[in-house]
């Protein structure tokens, strides 16, 4: 009985971990949408050109696709 | 009271270079840095954006040096372009530059069909884009020299994206055709300075005239859109990422 008490503590244990783990992973991810948007505003403020602006949010959202971020930061 | 101005400019202007019928003006590109620093500056501390801007900033200005235009042209057609230069040392893209400082593509006027075009790529699209022009100058009594040359400061202000920006042209009656840089025109004199947007200056470093009258060149290649089109088209794609 004490064995089994000590394996479903362990059990529960290593599943708060793991949750705890993807939960964190989940939080951590970027949001390419996001920086996009904040790659865009930036630019158009900084030099006031809606196409730099545009291609900077393109390569701010590419950029982030490739380092493991996602669209919506899910 | 414009008019009145525009008269007196071209009585007081020395009528001399009549036999002049085309040329090419080489401009290059500064920054001003207190504007842009006040751009900067106005940026929360150790944020994302504050370092963002920083590091386009640096990087514009080690490569702003090295971007050079051509406006050629004759009495009706313009042509303004980059010129290709070597790629510097420091391996920056000039493309990138040259976008950031919005003179990326080839730039054309015609003043009697009263065309005006903007051929760029965009993500791997090329793109004729047409502008109807209405800069709205302000001519001012304001002069200064520029390679010789008595030169008249305009100003032209827009609302873009519901922010206001101001133009700043010194055109030169002496050299009576209504061209510059950048697609800028309709001012009684060539344009041989513009600060674009109170950010970036595009100056006269060369100044070449021809008595023959050039050929310009039209750019055909590309969809062809209006720049208003274009503008609509490039928001949409922002505002699909915030929906």
């Amino acid at each position: 009985m004490k064995k089994l008490l000590a394996v479903a503590v362990l059990f529960t244990a290593f599943s708060f971990t793991s949750l705890d783990a993807n939960a964190s992973s989940k939080l951590k991810k970027r949001n390419c949408s996001e920086e996009a948007i904040q790659a865009y505003d930036i630019v158009y403020e900084y030099t006031g050109s809606m196409f730099y602006a545009g291609y900077s949010a393109d390569a701010a959202y590419n950029g982030c696709i490739s380092g493991g971020g996602s669209p919506d930061g899910a | 009271m414009r008019k009145l101005i525009v008269v007196l400019i071209f009585f007081t202007s020395n009528l001399g270079i009549s036999q002049i019928l085309s040329g090419e003006i080489t401009y290059g590109v500064r920054m001003d840095e207190v504007a842009l620093q006040k751009i900067i500056n106005s940026v929360k501390d150790n944020s994302f954006k504050k370092d963002y801007l920083i590091k386009l900033h640096n990087d514009l200005k080690s490569s702003i040096k090295y971007l050079n235009y051509t406006l050629k042209f004759n009495t009706n057609e313009s042509n303004f372009n980059r010129k290709e230069t070597l790629a510097n040392d420091n391996g920056i893209d000039l493309n990138m530059s040259s976008m950031a400082v919005s003179a990326n593509g080839i730039f054309y006027s015609n003043l009697k069909e009263n065309v005006n075009l903007h051929q760029v790529e965009f993500s791997g699209e090329s793109y004729l884009l047409s502008k109807n022009i209405d800069y709205n100058w302000q001519i001012t009594t304001e002069t200064k020299i520029i390679q010789g040359y008595k030169c008249y400061k305009a100003i032209s202000k827009v609302t873009k994206n519901s922010k206001n920006f101001i133009t700043t042209a010194w055109f030169c009656p002496r050299l009576s055709f209504q061209h510059g840089p950048k697609g800028f025109n309709d001012l009684p004199g060539l344009i041989l300075e513009l600060k674009y947007l109170d950010r970036f200056i595009f100056y006269t470093k060369n100044i070449k005239l021809r008595e023959n009258e050039i050929k310009i060149n039209r750019p055909t290649k590309g969809n062809n859109m209006t720049q208003k089109k274009f503008d609509k088209f490039l928001k949409n794609r922002m505002n699909s990422m915030k929906n």
